[in-house]
């Protein structure tokens, strides 16, 4: 699966999939140099889900397309266009999106296309109706381009490296490319109708992106709980849990499990799924007494989440020995 | 401000931009690493009172180290502030080739030789990392050599420390024990309590602050640093858990190998259990947890007390 980032220079392309990625701290994103050519950063962290980010230099114009760029950009799920929030006006940016939609629509139909509304952070957004109103400037800004042109509505993320909201963007839009991810959903909804949850999440454990989730709305803050708590776990894990002189991926095992109980009546319930991957449950404490039951659904969930996958990777197997 | 013998009387100094005010911000008042990068220069003594231990107050002066403040440190107010001192902490900024800072330290030690003689001094070579991480060693020796050179003789711990990993924790650990008039009691406790549990080691911390209070170890592990590892971690996260307005109140994290317990212990502490033998039963271990404290209680009470 091939996602593409592009977007003017400077706009934050190449520190995002650092900060995400590469567990670049956002400070130290202000000395990485510009990005000359295009590069590829490969995800692979489980062996459910397999991801290719494409990032542009922000000198590439569309007008001067190449052949090899065509090819890359044909190849591609979906283009994340980032733009700087704080810099002001938007017009040309904006119109070097919808020449990129425009041209990328011609070759490529089926590709996605979302906006990030980038470094959405500082004095200039300090409230959420800040942050809005740049979302439905941007959205008023490429209503008739994008209805007169008939071209694919983007999607619209507000996001900043110095708090989750990348993250949970990036989640968002992994999952839209993600088909079989809705299945994963409605198990998880019948898991949480089952267990009496609250949340659950299904965690990349090292990028810390979600790969799924319930279908309840996704609130900020207890993602970030759920984020610190998988922190916590390998953190201690890689003090206590692994002998010799293993690394962090041997930390979090078959066994790791974590229970965190706070005194809201909150409890969080963590659980391995897969290599890297972990279910995070936000449970109310009285909601908790039978950990058996909820540990017998979740092995059942386990099982299913293999299933689907499994099925997936055979599809696209057979989709390309036909091509 | 009384200077009786239960307020232990601590003086934090060092040069102005050393790093005073951040320090005690974290470990005290629940500031996060990033967020010290708001506070202002100190203006004159901040005295805060600290309750340590449900019993034990310290009295914390932190002073400010602008040069005019320093100087009415040592010439009008040199007895009031260096009497019945218990800990002098010295802050170094490891990047300042200042030399004023030397000449301020040697003040300190001979102002403490003067008036509170019995007085142990702990130094920290702080912001370490600021230097890279090979030239580290070298730089950290070279400088507690010559703070050595400095100390007139009177024995001083050296630490290096940084916000910005555990060795904060290691450093203000170690000061505050030393404070602890009867921790040996504690250790003995911990050590019968780890055996009865059949546990790997047992940590006490102390609630708020997540500063070891005490530990005993059956078992080696190759990792020195990891209660003052744990302090932090414990620390960030029950930060973290204060944004989502919770408290957290007890864990247990555990794979194929280990099983840790991190809970509620007396009223002033909290407890961490590690067993990495998989026949103990986790329920069981929760059991004697909860059976320990009433008894615990009155044990960290005793250890607050001077003989």
């Amino acid at each position: 699966m091939q996602i593409a980032l592009l977007g003017t220079k400077k706009v934050g392309k190449s520190s995002i999939l650092k900060v995400v990625f590469q567990k670049m701290s956002p400070n130290e994103t202000l000395f990485i140099d510009s990005t000359s050519r295009i590069e590829e950063i490969k995800v692979e962290n489980n062996p459910y889900t397999k991801y290719t980010f494409v990032d542009f230099p922000g000198s590439f114009e569309v007008s001067q397309i190449n052949t090899q760029d065509r090819k890359i950009l044909s190849k591609c799920a979906m283009i994340i266009y980032v733009l700087d929030a704080q810099d002001q006006p938007y017009n040309k940016p904006l119109e070097k999106f919808i020449n990129i939609m425009t041209e990328v629509h011609s070759f490529n139909p089926d590709c996605m296309f979302e906006m990030f509304i980038h470094k959405i952070d500082g004095d200039m957004f300090v409230t959420e109706d800040l942050k809005l109103e740049a979302q439905n400037g941007v959205s008023f800004l490429l209503k008739s381009d994008i209805q007169e042109r008939k071209l694919p509505e983007p999607g619209y993320f507000l996001t900043s490296i110095y708090d989750l909201s990348i993250f949970e963007a990036l989640s968002k839009i992994l999952i839209k490319v993600s088909p079989q991810v809705n299945y994963i959903q409605n198990m998880l909804d019948n898991l949480m109708n089952y267990c009496r949850i609250d949340k659950v999440y299904l965690f990349d454990v090292i990028n810390k992106l979600y790969i799924a989730t319930d279908s309840t709305p996704v609130d900020l803050i207890s993602y970030e709980l759920c984020a610190d708590m998988i922190d916590v776990v390998i953190d201690v894990s890689c003090i206590y849990g692994i002998t010799g002189n293993d690394n962090m991926t041997s930390a979090f095992d078959k066994k790791s499990t974590s229970v965190i109980k706070l005194d809201s009546g909150l409890t969080l319930y963590l659980r391995e799924i897969e290599h890297m991957l972990a279910l995070v449950c936000l449970v109310k404490e009285d909601n908790f007494d039978r950990q058996n039951l909820i540990d017998y659904n979740i092995d059942i969930f386990k099982d299913g989440v293999k299933q689907i996958f499994q099925a997936h990777e055979k599809l696209l197997k057979s989709e390309e020995n036909k091509a | 401000m009384e200077e009786n013998d239960s307020n232990r009387k601590v003086l934090l100094m060092g040069k102005n931009g050393a790093g005073k005010t951040s320090m005690r911000s974290i470990i005290f008042a629940n500031f996060l690493p990033k967020d010290t990068m708001r506070l202002g220069f100190t203006i004159a003594i901040n005295e805060s009172r600290i309750r340590f231990l449900g019993t034990l107050c310290l009295a914390l002066w932190d002073c400010g180290g602008q040069d005019h403040f320093m100087q009415h440190y040592f010439e009008s107010q040199r007895d009031t502030l260096f009497r019945s001192v218990q800990v002098l902490i010295y802050v170094f900024d490891i990047k300042s080739d200042d030399q004023r800072d030397m000449k301020y330290y040697k003040s300190c030690v001979e102002a403490i030789k003067e008036h509170s003689p019995t007085a142990r001094i702990f130094v920290l070579i702080h912001k370490m990392d600021l230097i890279p991480l090979e030239k580290r060693s070298e730089t950290y020796s070279k400088k507690e050599r010559e703070v050595y050179q400095n100390s007139e003789n009177l024995s001083v711990v050296c630490f290096a420390t940084s916000i910005w990993d555990e060795t904060l924790y290691l450093a203000w650990s170690k000061i505050v024990n030393y404070m602890i008039p009867n921790s040996e009691m504690l250790s003995q406790s911990l050590k019968k309590f780890c055996v009865a549990c059949e546990a790997d080691e047992v940590v006490l911390f102390e609630k708020s602050t997540f500063l070891v209070i005490s530990s005993y170890s059956a078992k080696e592990h190759r990792d020195t640093h990891r209660f003052e590892k744990i302090s932090n971690i414990i620390k960030l996260f029950k930060l973290s858990c204060s944004k989502a307005a919770a408290r957290f109140k007890s864990m247990t994290v555990a794979n194929s190998n280990f099983c840790a317990f991190i809970d509620e212990f007396t009223s002033s502490t909290y407890i961490m259990l590690v067993s990495s033998d998989s026949s103990v039963q986790p329920a069981l271990t929760q059991m004697n947890i909860g059976i320990a404290k009433k008894h615990f209680e009155g044990i960290v009470k005793a250890s607050t007390v001077s003989q």
